[in-house]
């Protein structure tokens, strides 16, 4: 097996937790499964310390977790100790993300946890708010309009100056515009 | 010009901070303490407009510094080429004195690791960085300068000293060496080295510029959190490197806990005062 192979297999041991677990749990029955037959590879992958390669994995999820936060505090205050959970069970799927990657880590996070909020109205209104700003910073265009049933800018503003923020129901507009702060416009039902 | 030549005429740049948006009042505010500046470079590739004009204020003021963290150059199958093409862009777009990126892979075939990882210190890694390097230079003919990452896997088939594989490095490629001491005293804490030994046994000439920040101990691991006012053992690793050797430019790298400005201050104060000293 060429070195290639071989930090294909490592780099998936640290980013996939299932993957780790099998190889932790038995790596005879992980070398079957995975038909890892050389020598050589068998004996390099024997000799990696679980405790550091679980560390490293560990410490890897969380840096991905903390800096997902940052850009969506909003879910963060909204979710509180739940986020760690969800967060979670979302990275035992790891994506592929690219050049802004934390932004698109994010975004997928946002997703994969509307999915689950059908129910819940204002959750639905921050999840998708937190989404436009991240899309709008991908991929600004010179005019775009999202309606929102949750003055949920005003929250985000509160929160970003140590206010406790209040919801307050009612259709909000907001106009994205590009390379400038976005407008808001509350609506009457 | 060769590239040891190259980096022989970077200019003297002092005291510097790792920019970053959360700290833009500061660094403007702070220029009796602020020499330079470095960049993500990531953060302005495929950037909205806004960003490249803080980007083009952040040039007005400072000497700017792109400093990569995807390029993934200890990746053995290659570079991503059209990742290497952008950054390529932005570098020649600013026309610095150097440029930096990591010793590590963010990335293998099928897998998007997102963060640094190591690469095994032995001589099949100094082909793959060699030949990933020699690419590079195709698109972005500016001096390189390498960045020693902390690592928690002790990877098997190692051949050689950490010191002794960058020093092999920085010859066989010609690039610098940009040495966060942060990381140093990480590894040196988690893989039980002598850091001072470490500094003996690097050749000073290619070191070029240091990173340094405060770490984090969880009384288990020591990590690079970038989220903490500077050890004095990190201060202490400096001045010895300083006695024997005095690099290009020092960098503070913070990422985390921007409201605390009085631990930033406090780190770039005695960062240059020991530079002052030192010099004098």
């Amino acid at each position: 097996m060429s070195i290639e192979d071989k930090q294909v297999i490592v780099s998936r041991l640290y980013t996939d937790e299932t993957y780790l677990n099998r190889f932790l749990a038995s790596k005879e029955r992980f070398f079957a499964e995975e038909q890892i037959l050389e020598l050589d590879t068998r004996s390099f992958l024997d000799a990696l310390k679980p405790e550091q390669l679980r560390f490293f994995a560990n410490n890897l999820r969380a840096k991905h977790y903390h800096e997902t936060l940052r850009l969506i505090p909003l879910t963060h205050y909204v979710l509180e100790k739940d986020i760690k959970d969800r967060f979670r069970e979302f990275s035992l799927n790891p994506g592929k993300y690219g050049i802004h990657r934390t932004h698109e880590e994010a975004l997928a996070f946002l997703t994969f946890l509307q999915q689950s909020a059908s129910h819940n109205t204002f959750l639905q209104s921050v999840l998708r708010f937190e989404s436009a700003m991240i899309q709008h910073f991908l991929h600004p265009v010179a005019y775009k309009p999202v309606l929102f049933r949750y003055n949920v800018f005003d929250m985000l503003v509160a929160l970003r100056l140590g206010n406790t923020p209040s919801v307050r129901k009612g259709f909000t507009l907001l106009i994205f515009r590009k390379d400038k702060p976005p407008k808001v416009f509350g609506l009457k039902a | 010009m060769n590239h040891h030549q190259a980096l022989k005429q970077i200019p003297y740049l002092g005291n510097g901070l790792g920019f970053r948006s959360e700290l833009k009042s500061f660094t403007f505010l702070n220029r009796d303490k602020i020499s330079f500046v470095e960049i993500i470079a990531d953060h302005y590739i495929d950037a909205p407009g806004s960003k490249m004009k803080e980007l083009e204020r952040l040039m007005a003021n400072f000497t700017v510094i792109p400093h990569g963290i995807g390029l993934s150059l200890g990746t053995v199958s290659g570079l991503d080429e059209g990742y290497l093409k952008k950054l390529g862009e932005l570098i020649r777009y600013i026309a610095p004195p150097y440029w930096s990126e990591h010793i590590a892979h963010t990335r293998a075939h099928g897998s998007d690791i997102g963060h640094l990882a190591p690469i095994i210190y032995n001589n099949a890694f100094l082909n793959v960085l060699g030949a990933n390097i020699e690419q590079v230079r195709q698109e972005i003919p500016y001096p390189l300068i390498l960045e020693n990452i902390t690592y928690h896997v002790d990877l098997p088939g190692r051949e050689m000293s950490d010191a002794a594989f960058l020093n092999r490095l920085c010859d066989l490629t010609g690039c610098g060496l940009l040495l966060d001491i942060t990381n140093l005293y990480i590894n040196s804490r988690n893989m039980h080295f002598d850091p001072y030994a470490f500094l003996d046994q690097i050749e000073h000439k290619h070191i070029v510029q240091l990173h340094y920040v405060g770490c984090e101990d969880d009384g288990n691991q020591y990590t690079d959190t970038h989220a903490r006012a500077t050890q004095a053992e990190i201060f202490e690793l400096m001045e010895y490197l300083f006695r024997k050797h005095m690099p290009k430019a020092v960098l503070l790298e913070r990422d985390s806990r921007y409201e605390y400005t009085e631990e930033i201050s406090g780190d770039l104060i005695k960062a240059k005062e020991l530079l002052q000293h030192v010099r004098l």
